[in-house]
């Protein structure tokens, strides 16, 4: 009954659900790479299951690591990683190459947009903490700079995808630090007007990537080009059926018809080869993974550490939504991972660390003691 | 507050989640068909194959026409050339390092040194020993070689030719084997010194400036001459479409409208390529892509001997393929060339026919009910196998070919594949409905004899000449002569090789001549002869006197020179016959019967009738017949008529009424269309007597001739030309000469017809010799007995 009290169960529920996501991943990985006749593990499946174990390394390390010195580092990571960012688009206009979104670091090629989700969660778990000093003027345009900056700096490696996952975050942490509803409406109201701005600072190849979004078949052979990443999904998915073909057998997948199907598309061979009985168990499998990390949010007592919970699963779930939706053509495409279960590089190992840290703040609830010592006071406000 | 907004924002999670399941529910629950459909019609491929047509053989069994395959090598620059590709991955890997030492491998750079390579060791490629190793890139640093030792390592394929040595342990030198780099070149190279060997005179070097002219265009950064010239195409399509567009005003009518509406789309399609490729990178880049990965021709028709060597040795030649060619040869040669005929690709009127029919066309989309559709499925095809078309399929053009066409074509196979995302067919085939091949069809033609009566006539050469040899009793006919004739296998490059070769004979080459209009002379006298005798205007024992003009106020037309030696003469139907008097006929046909009665009698004997299962020849004009002047008619001028119709004539009389239907396909029901006429007795004795007197006094008595050594009955014939282009003195020796006949006289086997056009000789003397000439070799080669 011990075990069911405080962060547990929301812990337990959160490490059974992602051992699940990584190794539906795992044979996924296997089943995209590989015909159907390769037995399992093939080689990318082995690698994608070294790069687990190496991710796990984090994920440990952030268990034991007292999150609360997190805190303190934030703002160090911060700078670090927009120096890293800096770096990159340095060198980008220096060789004039096109896209430039990696640094080669040993046996990683590291991204650091990927680092700089983390980084800037914590900055402004930080930044955000209610009740630090009475609120000034300044402090309601610091959340958007900590934001914005690294927003605008990842887009234009370019990497639009990466990007617009860090706004929701900001949104979700201003949400639960107990902002006014009203002026969240307001914040919302200015970002929808500057929208359609947006349009003029897309590149050509991510305004094509909105018009096949909108309009995947049409008889435009330029739109037919481009939608045929999209148009090859949704055919995955849909000609899955309730039950499948079979892990392997799926005809879009082994036939080529699924470009990175190991990656940003592995959703789709999995509702090619599992049907809709796999897709809905995987997005029951994210349901319950986010639903965990808000109850640990829930249950803590520490204001930093919910904050940092809330912005990696608010991050986390929207990547989630955004790569499932766009395999389903209710997005546009963007070179989003699915979280836990595609091909992994530095995502992978960012995202074992991010849950780390929320597996460590679940098991280190603060205990309040109140002045007429009891156990378990009220939270903050 | 804090807390329960956490609980809002787990909520917005399920919401999400449930939004999420809807659409999968939709797609993989609901409008999962659809899709299944769509991932199947990605994999799924039908590919047609065509089918062999049937062959055609003689009486005997010898083949006369079959499809044979002729063998071409093809190459595509992809296969050829990799070295771009290995500037491409080298640069890569030693620019990969950050060492700047390294940067001058610069892909541009390197696929310059190789191409540098390339031309030092250009006259040694392709030979046996292969040449030596060449220097490429000396001292490496240490880490970089190591990578580009690893690379080799793991994928030897992708760097052909690259050889890493450690030259001490802290560097290393790259050397390239010329052979294997440059594999393609060396295949090319070797190609082309065996086919120098097995005896074509081939320049050296010569094959693989085809493909440098090509590499060439594709290793220009802008690919400017490519582009260049796709636009110029572009822009002529697009100029004749608008002329053609202009031309058709906008009308009423429903499918002139719709004809017009495709051209505008068209037109618009193209215009808009045009400024894809004017405008865009990407249509250029395609278009590289295209031509870079295309299949083209290197050589035609290479000897089996070469076909063979690339099959065993196909590491020896790198990039080079075999592609077969299904060709139709008519192996008679000219004795037969024009009544075979001839096959080619199917031209619009083909296609627009079978879609007239509602005959599908397996490979091509056709338009459906407005839209454009195409056979995907097996059971569709199972189906509709049997009437199927294939877009490659041969149709015959001319002759028998065309005429057995439906019998002879194949019936295209179809082949289910699965492909994958780059069109490769991926596995075994998941069904196959194999190609049906064409019947066979047996000629009752004697190839020997049809040879021989080639010869004999080109031993002659006349300016054009038919010969009919058949069973008068079944009309089968078992020789046919046209001459001249074309030589089936000559294939001309340019039209004035083909001018000069048909300008060397005036008659021209291509005419199945028994079945051509030519004037039938004295031999339509029997026609009138049997007609009047039936009609009862004349008979047996009525006796007229020639003296050799018909007319004595027009003596310069109708007069009669056939029995100068015998003039005047007095004599009755039978003797005219044989001594083919003119004024006998005048009389008889042209003042007595009339010209109706005439075209009665030559319609009864089977003139101008459809004849089943022989190409087409020309019908009566009926103007003609009615401008004719009747006296003329009677002896068989002022109208035309052909060979084959004589025949039928001969049968006719030799079998005393049984019209047999002339065929050259053995086919029963051919032989059995037939029709007898009954006419009076007296008739056919007159006429025949008539005949058989032709050849004892008659017209085709002369002992040069030799005809009367045989038992036979001959009618000939002589008409005079007005053809306008011979000149006036000329024209006495512009004659057809005819003779038409059976043997023997009684119980006869054979029926002959003879035409000679435009001879310096009278018909007997002419065609007399040919016919000699035959029923000798008829005698000794296939055992008539002939003779008196």
């Amino acid at each position: 009954m011990k075990l069911l009290r405080g962060a547990r169960v929301p812990a337990v529920t959160l490490i059974v659900s992602l051992a699940s996501l990584l190794w539906i991943g795992t044979i996924f990985v296997h089943s995209a790479t590989t015909g159907a006749e390769v037995p399992f593990p093939g080689a990318q499946a082995r690698e994608h299951f070294q790069r687990i174990a190496f991710g796990m390394v984090f994920l440990s390390f952030f268990l034991v690591f007292d999150y609360r010195q997190l805190k303190h580092l934030a703002p160090l990571l911060y700078a670090a990683g927009l120096g890293l960012l800096c770096y990159l688009l340095v060198t980008k206009y220096v060789s004039s190459q096109g896209v430039v979104r990696w640094i080669r670091f040993g046996y990683l090629n590291l991204q650091p947009a990927e680092l700089l989700k983390v980084f800037t969660v914590l900055l402004l778990a930080r930044v955000l903490i209610p009740g630090r000093r009475p609120p000034q003027n300044w402090d309601q345009l610091l959340p958007f700079l900590i934001v914005g900056v690294p927003t605008v700096l990842v887009s234009l490696q370019p990497d639009l995808g990466t990007a617009l996952v860090m706004p929701p975050a900001l949104v979700a942490m201003l949400w639960t630090s107990g902002i006014s509803g009203r002026r969240l409406f307001n914040y919302g109201a200015i970002a929808a007007a500057l929208m359609p701005a947006a349009w003029f600072v897309l590149h050509e190849y991510q305004r094509m990537r909105l018009r096949v979004f909108l309009n995947p078949y049409e008889e435009n052979p330029i739109i037919r080009e481009a939608s045929f990443q999209l148009r090859q999904s949704i055919t995955a998915i849909g000609s899955g059926g309730t039950w499948g073909k079979g892990v392997g057998l799926g005809t879009q997948n082994y036939l080529g018809y699924l470009p990175e199907g190991h990656n940003d598309f592995i959703f789709a061979v999995i509702g090619e080869e599992w049907g809709l009985v796999g897709t809905l168990s995987v997005v029951a499998l994210y349901l319950l993974l986010y639903v965990s990390c808000f109850a640990i949010a829930y249950r803590t007592r520490e204001p930093f550490g919910r904050l940092v919970v809330v912005g990696i699963t608010a991050e986390l779930m929207f990547q989630t939504f955004i790569n499932i939706a766009m395999t389903t053509g209710w997005a546009p495409v963007t070179g989003l991972p699915l979280p836990f279960v595609s091909w992994g590089g530095t995502a992978l190992f960012v995202y074992l660390a991010a849950l780390g840290i929320i597996l460590g703040i679940a098991l280190r609830p603060v205990r309040m003691v109140t002045p007429d010592g009891l156990q378990h006071g009220t939270s903050f406000r | 507050m804090q807390r329960s907004r956490v609980v809002v924002l787990a909520m917005v999670t399920l919401v999400l989640c449930l939004v999420l399941g809807t659409r999968l529910v939709w797609l993989q629950a609901i409008d999962t068909l659809r899709y299944q459909q769509l991932a199947d019609q990605n994999r799924l491929f039908t590919q047609f194959d065509t089918a062999p047509r049937g062959r055609i053989l003689d009486r005997n069994g010898t083949v006369l026409a079959q499809d044979d395959f002729r063998h071409d090598v093809v190459y595509s620059l992809r296969e050829l050339e990799e070295v771009r590709w290995l500037a491409k991955r080298l640069a890569r890997i030693l620019q990969k390092s950050g060492d700047d030492s390294t940067t001058p491998f610069s892909e541009e750079h390197l696929y310059q040194a190789l191409e540098r390579l390339r031309e030092l060791t250009r006259d040694r490629l392709g030979t046996e020993p292969p040449p030596p190793l060449e220097p490429l890139i000396h001292q490496l640093a240490k880490p970089v070689a190591r990578r580009l030792e690893k690379a080799v390592g793991q994928f030897p394929g992708s760097y052909p030719g690259l050889v890493v040595e450690w030259t001490s342990p802290e560097a290393a030198s790259v050397w390239i084997a010329p052979d294997e780099l440059f594999a393609g070149e060396a295949a090319v190279r070797r190609l082309e010194r065996l086919l120098q060997t097995s005896g074509q005179a081939l320049r050296s070097g010569a094959l693989y400036e085809r493909v440098a002219a090509r590499y060439r265009a594709m290793q220009d950064p802008a690919f400017r001459v490519v582009v260049a010239g796709k636009e110029q195409q572009l822009v002529d399509r697009i100029k004749s479409l608008e002329e053609k567009l202009s031309a058709s005003q906008p009308s009423e009518d429903a499918t002139a409208a719709e004809r017009r509406e495709a051209l505008q789309q068209r037109l618009k399609r193209l215009v808009t390529q045009l400024e894809n490729l004017r405008n865009d990178p990407s249509a250029i880049h395609r278009l590289r892509q295209e031509w870079y990965e295309s299949e083209e021709l290197l050589t035609r028709d290479v000897p089996f001997a070469v076909v063979r060597e690339l099959s065993y040795f196909p590491e020896r030649y790198h990039g080079l393929k075999i592609n077969e060619r299904r060709m139709r040869t008519n192996l008679a040669g000219e004795a037969l060339a024009a009544l075979i005929g001839e096959v080619s690709e199917p031209q619009p009127g083909d296609i627009d026919t079978w879609i007239e029919r509602g005959e599908p066309i397996v490979d091509s989309w056709i338009k459906e009910h407005g839209e454009l559709r195409k056979l995907r499925d097996a059971r569709a095809f199972d189906a509709v196998q049997d009437s199927a078309h294939h877009s490659n399929e041969a149709v015959g053009r001319t002759g028998i070919e065309r005429v057995y066409d439906d019998r002879l074509r194949g019936r295209p196979g179809a082949l289910g594949l699965e492909l994958d995302v780059r069109s490769r067919p991926y596995g075994p085939e998941l069904w196959k409905l194999p190609p049906v091949p064409g019947r066979e069809i047996r000629l009752t033609l004697d190839l020997e004899l049809c040879r021989h009566i080639y010869a004999t006539l080109a031993q002659l050469d006349p300016y054009g000449a038919s010969v009919l040899i058949g069973d008068p009793n079944t009309g089968a006919l078992i020789g046919w002569g046209s001459y001249p004739s074309f030589d089936p296998e000559l294939r001309f490059q340019n039209s004035a090789a083909y001018e000069a070769y048909n300008d060397a004979k005036p008659g021209g080459r291509r005419l199945n001549r028994p079945l051509c209009q030519v004037a039938p002379g004295s031999v339509f006298k029997l026609v009138v002869g049997l007609g009047a005798i039936q009609d009862g205007i004349i008979a047996r024992g009525d006796r007229f006197t020639c003296v050799g003009v018909h007319d004595p106020e027009r003596p310069d037309i109708l007069r009669c020179r056939n029995h100068l030696g015998h003039m005047p003469l007095e004599m009755e139907i039978s003797e005219a016959l044989a001594r083919s008097c003119n004024c006998f006929f005048y009389n008889l046909g042209g003042s007595r019967m009339g010209l109706e009665r005439m075209r009665y009698w030559a319609g009864r004997f089977g003139f101008w009738a459809p004849l089943p299962g022989l190409p087409r020849r020309p019908v009566l004009k009926e103007t003609t017949w009615h401008d004719a002047v009747p006296a003329m008619v009677a002896i068989g001028e002022n109208f035309t008529t052909t060979a084959i119709d004589l025949f039928r004539l001969v049968c006719g009389i030799a079998t005393r009424g049984k019209f047999a239907l002339p065929h050259v396909v053995a086919d029963a029901e051919l032989a059995r269309a037939d029709y007898e006429l009954e006419l009076r007795a007296e008739a056919w004795n007159a006429v025949r007597s008539g005949m058989v007197a032709a050849v004892s006094y008659g017209t085709a008595s002369d002992e040069q001739i030799g005809l009367c050594h045989y038992d036979i009955a001959v009618k000939t014939g002589t008409a005079e030309t007005s053809w306008r282009a011979t000149p006036r003195a000329a024209l006495s020796k512009a004659n057809h000469a005819w003779l038409v006949g059976f043997a023997p006289v009684e119980e006869p086997q054979l029926a002959i017809v003879i035409c000679i056009e435009r001879s310096p000789y009278h018909g007997g003397e002419a065609a007399g010799p040919v016919a000699v000439n035959l029923l000798e070799y008829l005698e000794s080669h296939h055992g008539y007995r002939l003779r008196r």
